[in-house]
């Protein structure tokens, strides 16, 4: 009708097609109807790449902490990971009977890159990160894990007749009703609470502590001592992993390559130190690496080598 | 090639973006009216989406503003009346275009809070369905089925919220009268398009 479309009008349009190939998975090269409109005009192209840069622009700030941020539901984050599993809570509901029930020990394990869901009969959720083994035994008397290597992420069903504990390294964690992950890496254990109380305890006996959520306790096999912290923040970021992402705000080019490599076979090597220092924030996908370095050598101006399993970055 | 797409739109998110509303301000003090800069604006990034490689480019916002300024020599040569403000603000942009900006980081934080604020700020109705689509990560159908309405509506009210990001982070005058007036054109397109 109108010889000239408006560039408002144009806007218009591409915020909606952005949104709608966003949600729909739609690409100009197999919808019909989005290489329709952006042939029509040539300022359509121009358009809908504003329109999608900035959705992923409110998509990286989705990943930044914020308190202002939160879910429209305002459910916290591991009961929004919850919804995604259902069920698991019946087998605990038996759990009742006078019967002493040894369930036996299982042992859980994830190779490379691998990130498992695992509802324990208790109704325990847990999420195993990439490479780790855990040994899990429960009883009517008790629930005792043991964090052998890994990670792993734990929403622990309440049941006062039976304690959760959880070890790793020299160290025992006691949850009264809570949710809460623990690393144990590089002779090094972290134990992150994002619900409720975890006791923490030296397993000969030693130190204790209580942690609260929002806290994180660090214990190394050489030094021994817990030091706990508040750092709800990055405990958020950090545990996103379960969501298969890394979240990346104000860590080093160094660190975030260390913990791709967790995940992945082709592993990133930052030869130049001064690159390595370059702090980054952004939300990418743990099983992507390829991505990432791309993305780090557009926007740090890196180069990068690929020798067979390992992409070495450094300035030109 | 995806994946490709996928990194050149995160690209212009976090190095072309963030620097629109400086040229908009620019190109209003060099008195270009509102629709002429929302032209040379779009001009610029479809000239931008035609890039086959991103490689050369070292710095976003200087980028944007050499873009931006081709756009506008392009239109003087073939305007008729040429104002004398608009041909000395051009030499303006030198100076400009290498302003220091924190673009060591894939995208400054300030930037990311000022995303998170614009979000906030959004009509009620708007802003629940940009957060359960982006943060909550709802499907556009699970957001319909929990407000009880249609996914077109869903769909525009997202496209109306994308579009008042925009403007708000581009430093676009009159957001809500924009917002206002965008939600029928959008409808009206959903329509058209949907089978």
């Amino acid at each position: 009708m109108s010889e000239v479309q408006a560039a408002n009008e144009i806007d218009d349009e591409a915020a909606l097609w952005a949104v709608r190939s966003d949600a729909r998975g739609l690409e100009p090269t197999t919808d019909v109807e989005l290489a329709a409109w952006l042939a029509g005009d040539p300022r359509r192209q121009g358009a809908y790449l504003r329109a999608q840069a900035a959705l992923s622009l409110v998509d990286r700030a989705r990943a930044l902490p914020s308190t202002d941020l939160q879910p429209a539901k305002a459910p916290t984050l591991p009961r929004r990971a919850l919804l995604a599993w259902g069920g698991g809570a019946a087998a605990a509901a038996i759990g009742g009977t006078a019967i002493v029930m040894n369930l036996g020990t299982e042992r859980f394990t994830t190779g490379l890159g691998e990130i498992r869901r695992a509802p324990l009969a208790d109704g325990t959720q847990m999420i195993l990160n990439t490479e780790s083994a855990l040994k899990v035994q429960i009883t009517t008397r008790r629930r005792q894990i043991e964090v052998l290597q890994g990670e792993a992420w734990f929403d622990v069903a309440h049941d006062p007749q039976r304690p959760f504990i959880v070890q790793a390294g020299g160290a025992r964690f006691q949850a009264l009703g809570t949710a809460f992950s623990v690393r144990q890496l590089g002779g090094r254990t972290d134990l992150q609470v994002t619900e409720g109380v975890v006791e923490a305890s030296r397993s000969d006996g030693g130190q204790r502590a209580d942690v609260r959520a929002g806290h994180r306790l660090s214990v190394t096999d050489t030094d021994q001592a817990f030091v706990v912290r508040p750092d709800p923040a990055a405990i958020r970021r950090s545990l996103a992993w379960r969501q298969g992402e890394l979240v990346l705000d104000g860590e080093t080019l160094s660190e975030a390559a260390a913990e791709f490599n967790r995940y992945n076979s082709l592993k990133i090597v930052v030869e130049d130190p001064e690159l390595g220092g370059e702090q980054l924030v952004g939300l990418f996908r743990t099983g992507d690496p390829e991505s990432f370095v791309t993305s780090v050598t557009t926007l740090l101006g890196a180069e990068v080598r690929r020798e067979g399993e390992v992409l070495r970055l450094r300035r030109p | 090639m995806v994946q490709t797409r996928a990194i050149f739109v995160a690209w212009v998110g976090a190095q072309i973006l963030p620097h629109e509303g400086d040229v908009r301000r620019w190109l209003s003090r060099a008195g270009w009216s509102r629709d002429e800069i929302d032209d040379i604006v779009q001009d610029g990034y479809c000239r931008i989406a035609a890039l086959s490689s991103i490689d050369h480019i070292q710095n976003g916002r200087a980028y944007l503003f050499q873009t931006i300024r081709s756009v506008v020599t392009d239109r003087l040569r073939q305007a008729r009346v040429v104002s004398l403000a608009r041909t000395t603000e051009l030499a303006l942009l030198d100076v400009l275009d290498h302003a220091p900006s924190a673009e060591r980081v894939v995208a400054g934080r300030l930037e990311l809070r000022r995303v998170q604020a614009v979000i906030q700020a959004l009509p009620e109705r708007c802003r629940t369905i940009f957060m359960l689509r982006r943060v909550d990560g709802l499907s556009q159908r699970e957001i319909a089925q929990r407000l009880g309405v249609t996914e077109n509506v869903v769909e525009a009210q997202a496209a109306r919220g994308l579009r008042l990001i925009l403007s708000a982070l581009t430093g676009v005058d009159g957001t809500e009268e924009a917002a206002s007036r965008t939600q029928p054109d959008v409808r009206g397109s959903s329509r058209k398009r949907d089978r």
